[in-house]
């Protein structure tokens, strides 16, 4: 199906899951690919983005005149649906795409019209530099600074933890602009290249053992004034707004792929699943599948759920933790004691799911929100 | 079936609006009040539209749980509006399997009914079919229990199959599952009260000088309950849609999962104040250990959900964004 009309929800779920039945070998390049090195990873998902693209399937969900097909976040949310039900990898680079981009189609549409394309088809990687080395759960005392020269911003300063950064082309970063003392309300966000000089990408090889993170180095970087995102002065309401998309969607991709999860227990080592265990991990997903459902037709139908999408963050940090404490323990000491090439993959995931709890706003963070802003209990 | 409402939104707020109202009577008469306010007609009409309401209610509220034989009947259809009429109460199981069994010339029971009729017939399920028992073929001993107020009556004995009328071709899977979901929106209900009630002491309570809700501690234990009341609605709000037979069973489990951590971390922001009889605390924290043993304890009710997701190739993947 190449056609530029959107298709009701369902046939164009339908319409995917059929496609993707044809597709057994690439599905299977996709679910057999493991490495630590997440340039391999990337390689071999863009194999399968440029596939959903030519097919139209991930240009649906966005904006006609930025490159899109139309329809909204529905249907992309069945794309990973589908794909998760296949055990395929959602891939990585679409992660970013869902946190920075539905806040780019609104803030800044041009940005959105020059870059989509690329990043859907997979032949260009966003990443999302947020975290400071002395600023992450208490974001706004952020100090990369970006100041005024004329009709460019120069970028100083060093972003850390950010994901995907080695395998990224291009970096949104949430810059100060204002006084160092003007905390939230002196912040912007403004896309930088990564080859733009004065940048400097460095991998950091996490617990799991993958590059899963980076720090990127901001050296007097000269930036357009068009990269900057929404209005000088903009950038705490647009990393609300961004927030917003990133707790909705990321969890729900999360829940394609942990009940994958669970289906590939199932199939490995059926017999010594306990069922107790077993409902146990499935009710970690279940509701965060369902809160997530309900964030991203909010979203979709333009609503703005507010500071209860924190659930879904806490949701997805103990389902993250249930599910791979299950798969360690059906799988019997694979996930410690084994080399093989499944095992290697099974320690990987497991250990990355222990840092569910901390990215994207801690555990407490997303604890303190509920507690201050939808109960409404006193700030400390 | 709950995307297209029956009953429309005025209609829908409007017997809201009554209900809270009746209910919110000291020493009402639920079953009377109800029925004054054609709850039994909502009920037929329009379940998902009504049952949320009520028995979200009735767990803030902590009324009598005798709706819950309404849930039954209504499932049944026809045959379980005359059973109603006829002034049967329902014999409720304790755990996921029936409240009877055959065993040979004989049916066994073993339920709860509410609301201290003990004179009154018996409706009971065994296997896909209801029976109507004489009330006085059972023995019935009022259960005090842990919550008096619910006043259940413990029902139990042998009936011969020929003392009992019976009706067939019954969807008996589909009355456990209706009752699970009532109880669970009752769950909701109390652990609602329970939430509202810490947070408003957490923000008047002072120690050292500052409320005690201004501490992480004490903000995370509630946003906790918080978080767990939400997983239980998401997933009780679907088990309407999809999966009906997954999904009650999970929902029973998340809203009793709630239930109880409201029930601890309310006491603990409560403090000792929540430990005495002077505070409500206790009639919630009653309520709740009590719902938790109808259809199944929480325990029980994950095993049985895990033995179905076993016995299937993919685990089920209700609702959609």
């Amino acid at each position: 199906m190449n056609g530029g009309a959107v298709v009701d929800l369902d046939a164009f779920r339908k319409g995917f899951g059929d496609w993707l039945d044809d597709e057994t070998a690439l599905l299977r390049r996709q679910r057999e690919c493991f490495s630590l090195d997440l340039a391999d990873i990337v390689d071999v998902q863009r194999e399968l983005q440029e596939a959903m693209f030519a097919a139209g399937w991930v240009r649906h969900g966005w904006p006609e005149d930025l490159g899109g097909l139309g329809g909204d976040a529905r249907h992309r949310a069945a794309v990973y649906d589908e794909l998760g039900r296949r055990r395929v990898p959602i891939p990585e680079s679409y992660l970013t795409v869902e946190t920075l981009i539905p806040m780019l189609t609104v803030h800044a549409p041009e940005l959105a019209r020059r870059h989509l394309v690329d990043l859907l088809r997979g032949s260009e990687r966003w990443c999302q530099g947020f975290s400071e080395p002395d600023a992450g759960s208490d974001l706004a005392s952020l100090r990369t600074a970006a100041v005024r020269d004329g009709d460019r911003w120069i970028v100083d300063g060093h972003k850390i933890w950010t994901s995907q950064a080695t395998v990224s082309q291009r970096c949104v970063v949430l810059v100060r602009t204002g006084t160092p003392e003007s905390r939230h309300r002196g912040l912007s966000m403004i896309l930088v290249d990564h080859d733009a000089p004065g940048v400097t990408v460095r991998p950091i090889r996490t617990m799991s053992g993958r590059d899963e993170l980076g720090e990127v180095l901001f050296d007097g970087v000269r930036v357009d004034g068009d990269r900057m995102i929404g209005a000088e002065g903009d950038g705490w309401g647009l990393a609300m707004y961004l927030l917003q998309w990133e707790r909705g969607m990321y969890p729900w991709q999360r829940q394609a792929g942990l009940l994958g999860t669970l289906d590939a227990l199932l199939e490995r080592s059926g017999d010594a699943v306990e069922p107790r265990a077993l409902a146990d991990a499935y009710l970690s997903v279940l509701p965060m599948r369902l809160s997530a459902a309900r964030t991203i037709r909010r979203l979709a139908a333009g609503e703005t759920p507010g500071p209860e999408v924190s659930v879904d963050k806490v949701l997805l940090a103990r389902a993250e933790l249930t599910v791979f404490d299950l798969a360690d323990s059906v799988l019997d000491g694979a996930v410690e004691l084994f080399d093989d090439g499944t095992a290697a993959e099974w320690r990987h995931d497991y250990l990355f799911s222990r840092s569910a709890p901390i990215y994207g706003g801690s555990y407490e963070i997303q604890r303190q929100i509920l507690a201050d802003r939808v109960l409404g209990l006193p700030r400390g | 079936m709950a995307d297209t409402p029956v009953i429309d939104r005025d209609a829908r707020d409007s017997f809201e609006r009554s209900l809270r109202g009746v209910l919110g009577q000291p020493g009402i008469d639920v079953v009377a009040a109800l029925a004054d306010l054609g709850w039994h007609d909502f009920l037929a009409v329009d379940a998902p539209a009504v049952v949320p309401l009520l028995f979200g209610m009735l767990g803030e509220m902590l009324l009598a749980n005798a709706p819950l034989d309404d849930v039954a009947f209504d499932v049944l259809g026809p045959v379980g509006a005359d059973l109603r009429e006829a002034g049967h109460v329902f014999a409720h199981p304790r755990r996921v399997t029936r409240a009877a069994a055959i065993r040979g010339s004989e049916i066994e029971v073993d339920g709860l009914v509410f609301g201290g009729r003990e004179e009154a017939p018996i409706a009971v399920l065994v296997g896909s079919r209801v029976v109507s028992v004489p009330g006085n073929l059972l023995a019935s001993s009022s259960v005090a229990g842990m919550d008096p107020s619910l006043e259940l009556v413990h029902v139990r004995g042998r009936v011969a199959q020929s003392d009992v009328t019976a009706h067939d071709g019954v969807d008996d899977a589909a009355v456990a599952q209706a009752c699970r979901r009532a109880i669970a929106y009752e769950l909701l209900g109390a652990t609602d009260s329970m939430l509202a009630t810490a947070t408003e002491y957490a923000k008047v309570r002072t120690q050292f000088g500052q409320p005690i809700g201004s501490f992480q501690a004490v903000k995370h234990r509630l946003a906790d309950v918080l978080v767990a009341r939400q997983a239980a609605a998401a997933v009780v709000d679907e088990s309407w849609r999809s999966e009906p037979e997954c999904t009650t069973l999970a929902a029973k489990a998340l809203a009793a999962h709630a239930g109880a951590l409201a029930s601890e971390n309310c006491l603990q922001v409560l403090g000792a104040i929540g430990f005495t009889l002077e505070h409500d605390l206790h009639r919630f924290v009653r309520r709740v250990r009590v719902l938790d043993r109808l259809y199944g304890a929480e325990s029980e009710v994950r095993t049985e959900l895990g033995r179905l997701l076993k016995a299937r190739r993919q685990v089920p993947r209700p609702g959609a964004a």
